[in-house]
């Protein structure tokens, strides 16, 4: 394989990742409450932004405390504007301590991930 | 028209068929929160519809101060899911020596087991090494298999009170290089036309490496944000230890392992990665001065969904 048909090859390969970006693996970008974060005010809600468009019918969130107690929360959803954020809303006001979210996500081309982290809600 | 059990029959397929894309699918290397990315001096654990094309390679120098170049590629097509089958070959620049293509390899991979809570999974393969598939002179005149297992453990499962070690993970990889062929003959001829028989022996190689990564995209996902530029969140700085072991069949005084210790990093895109790592010898029978290896690495299961990134079955 001469150079120029290498450097052919790789340019077309690198036109289709472009063209098709929009399918991969969700990965975890950013979350409200942020990883590892602290809070003072008990969150509303909590947001999950991902790489890509993730299915709410095959995605979740769930909560609990550092104890394993879970929190109620309610159904997941994508932002309207934007689904790539999964969102849940929390079904209580979160007293002081450690909490864990557990997420897993299916995006929209069916790939499946999962994760999990905690904030603080200081008192 | 359509019978009531033709209806059924024709509502459930048509049900299969709106479910079937949404039946969650699982490629690249990963177990629980962790993915593995594609490593350059091993295999990683993982098993997936991959392209890595090229890998780009200079070798330490070796001590007869002989210069080399690579270039190769890897693909890798799942024939079902957890089981796929490679090709990999590459073409080599020697100054002085020319150039010729490597025999063709391939390799039969099973991902057997998968924890996702402790982040482990490992993988067995059967790697064939096919003779007279090179240019003569590039590669060997025998085929050679290697039975392979690849192992990878993410440290996600540590406790909070250690949470700056969670993003770490190992990988490793242990294969027996059996030549089909114990030694070679060949005539030659000395400067005044006599010939004589050589015979090279031709070794079973034990091939066994490790590496240590530390995942940024791992602690942004579930460690603790990380700041600072974009870039930052898709690195994976890594050390790679790949070695080799003639165990068997070794002429005398070869019975050295030989390998390079190969700092670098990774840059973890979502369908694609791009490493670049140096290539240290371990001692002089690897080779002298710091080598280089760079690798574009194509994730189809992502690239191409619904088409050449999926199971053949």
């Amino acid at each position: 394989m001469s150079r120029r048909s290498m450097s052919r090859i790789i340019a077309s390969l690198a036109f289709a990742m472009a063209a098709t970006a929009a399918f991969a693996h969700a990965q975890l970008q950013k979350a409200v409450p942020a990883v590892g974060g602290t809070v003072t005010v008990s969150p509303t809600e909590i947001r999950l932004k991902f790489s890509e468009g993730v299915e709410p019918r095959f995605s979740g969130i769930t909560l609990t405390t550092e104890a394993g107690v879970a929190q109620p929360t309610g159904q997941p959803s994508v932002d309207p504007a934007d689904d790539s954020v999964l969102v849940v809303k929390v079904g209580q006001a979160l007293k002081p301590g450690v909490y864990t979210v557990t997420w897993h996500a299916v995006s929209v081309d069916t790939h499946r991930t999962q994760g999990g982290f905690n904030f603080t809600v200081a008192p | 028209m359509l019978s009531k059990t033709s209806w059924a029959l024709a509502g459930a397929i048509g049900a299969g068929a709106a479910i079937l894309p949404l039946a969650p699918a699982f490629a690249h290397a990963i177990a629980g929160n962790r993915i593995f990315p594609a490593t350059l001096g091993i295999d990683d654990p993982g098993v997936g519809d991959e392209l890595a094309l090229p890998t780009l390679t200079i070798p330490p120098q070796s001590s007869d101060g002989t210069r080399e170049f690579d270039a190769s590629f890897s693909y890798t097509k799942t024939i079902v899911q957890g089981l796929g089958i490679s090709v990999s070959d590459g073409k080599t620049w020697l100054n002085p020596g020319g150039n010729g293509w490597g025999n063709i390899d391939t390799e039969l991979k099973y991902n057997f087991f998968v924890n996702a809570p402790h982040e482990f999974m490992a993988s067995v393969g059967l790697d064939a090494t096919w003779a007279y598939t090179g240019t003569k002179n590039f590669s060997d005149p025998f085929n050679t298999f290697t039975p392979v297992i690849d192992m990878g453990k993410g440290f996600g499962d540590l406790p909070a009170s250690l949470n700056i070690l969670r993003p770490f993970a190992v990988t490793a990889q242990f294969g027996l290089s059996i030549p089909s062929e114990p030694h070679t003959s060949s005539i030659v001829y000395d400067d005044s036309g006599n010939p004589s028989l050589d015979v090279a022996l031709n070794p079973t190689v034990f091939n066994w490496g490790f590496t240590l990564q530390y995942s940024l995209p791992y602690m942004n996902a579930n460690v603790s944000e990380v700041g600072g530029p974009d870039l930052l969140k898709h690195l994976v700085p890594i050390t790679e230890f790949a070695f080799q072991t003639p165990v068997g069949h070794v002429p005398p005084g070869g019975q050295v392992t030989t390998g390079t210790i190969q700092p670098g990093v990774i840059y973890m895109a979502d369908t694609w990665q791009i490493a670049i790592e140096a290539l240290v010898p371990v001692n002089g029978a690897s080779g002298k001065r710091v080598g280089a290896v760079a690798e574009l690495h194509f994730f189809f299961d992502d690239i191409f969904p619904n088409s050449l990134g999926k199971p053949l079955f």
